[in-house]
């Protein structure tokens, strides 16, 4: 597909528009079909506001606006939840691509191309990013422990590939991430000095404390 | 049956009592005397260590050990803190100098946060929002570290939580 879809946006913050930037480019799923616009012509609307005034923006004949709400707000038509989640984004941008053209894409190999790379933290993230996702915070713990494949944050955190390169991509568009291509390490780290719990012990503590891994 | 360590550090006030109490199964032991400490807001105050207790299904336990806040006591610290899976660092707010509380107790277990998780929790910050949580992870980072730092109620068990959840999550990278 050469044309990119456009997706407008009214009345979102920095940080938010950085993240549905990210989604959309890093998406292998979209295969970098959407790119993010505040004026001129667009295939969807992502908006807070119920207004039917979008300019400078100029939504196209039949296309759909994207509501932003609270999760657990009732609305039937296209919304995107908060707290954001990319795969929810990427299925309902995937879902107007689909009424537009007929075929849905393949995966490219934009995923598999970074299974090698290997990823570490410079600094403990800026509070403001961290909030934009719930699960955010444990990424950050992972990836604040040494270096780590793309393929060991989906391990230890259960997520997706695409919400862990969102996660990736975010980090580093704020220069938050050491990246080099390389492969990842076999060997677990030795720490003579440390009790190490079985991993059994952490689905019982998590059991006895309430808490919800996935 | 197996029995991990967690500690709860910071200083005096800043909540380790508190915190334990929040996930400790049995009413913390205290080793509490009056304070004489007139900057100090309380009527009590732990000179020798605080003692929870959590036990798993299969018969694990996990201690939970508060530290003396006094740094006089700060000989305790490394004892408390060997074989620890945890240390968590609390840090009050409310204080004349929340980030250099911070250096203290990092200076502290220095040698032990080579290995061992460790996550900062700051409390009292909806009231008194400086230094704000970046000011903390930006003294971390020109200390060449990266621990997690969050704010904190821990009056509050799901913050306590959250907390220990950070260690294990740290624990797990660590394995992989």
């Amino acid at each position: 597909m050469d044309a990119k879809l456009h997706l407008g946006y009214m009345g979102l913050i920095k940080p938010e528009i950085d993240l549905i930037s990210t989604i959309l480019r890093t998406s292998s799923r979209l295969d970098n079909h959407w790119i993010l616009v505040d004026d001129g012509e667009c295939d969807a609307i992502l908006t807070y506001s119920a207004e039917k005034d979008f300019s400078p923006l100029i939504l196209k004949p039949e296309a759909p606006v994207i509501m932003i709400k609270r999760r657990g707000e009732a609305f039937s038509g296209h919304a995107f939840y908060k707290p954001f989640r990319a795969d929810e984004l990427i299925d309902t941008l995937i879902l107007i691509e689909s009424d537009e053209q007929p075929s849905l894409h393949q995966k490219n190999e934009a995923a598999t191309n970074h299974s090698h790379t290997i990823y570490r933290l410079k600094k403990w993230p800026p509070a403001e990013l961290l909030s934009l996702h719930k699960h955010y915070m444990l990424l950050a713990v992972y990836l604040s422990r040494g270096t780590k494949t793309l393929h060991d944050l989906t391990t230890l955190s259960g997520h997706s590939e695409d919400f862990c390169m969102q996660f990736l991509s975010l980090m580093n568009q704020y220069h938050l991430l050491d990246r080099e291509a390389g492969r990842p390490k076999i060997a677990p780290v030795h720490l003579p000095d440390v009790a190490m719990p079985k991993k059994n012990f952490f689905s019982l503590l998590r059991h006895h404390l309430g808490l919800d891994k996935s | 049956m197996n029995e991990y360590k967690l500690v709860f550090t910071g200083t005096t006030g800043a909540g380790k009592t508190t915190a334990i109490n929040a996930v400790s199964e049995t009413p913390t032991i205290k080793t509490d005397v009056a304070n004489t400490d007139a900057s100090l807001d309380k009527a009590l105050t732990t000179v020798g260590l605080d003692f929870g207790q959590i036990s798993l299904t299969n018969g694990d336990r996990i201690r939970l050990f508060g530290t003396p806040g006094q740094t006089r006591f700060d000989f305790m610290w490394k004892i408390l803190a060997k074989d620890a899976f945890g240390i968590i660092i609390l840090i009050d707010n409310s204080r004349a100098d929340p980030l250099a509380d911070m250096d203290l107790y990092l200076t502290g277990f220095l040698k032990e946060l080579e290995t061992i998780p460790c996550v900062i929790g700051i409390g009292r910050s909806e009231k008194n929002p400086t230094p704000g949580i970046d000011d903390f992870s930006i003294r971390l980072a020109q200390r060449n570290l990266i621990l997690p730092v969050i704010p904190v109620d821990v009056r509050r068990a799901q913050d306590v939580i959250l907390l220990i959840d950070i260690l294990m999550a740290q624990t797990e990278a660590d394995m992989i």
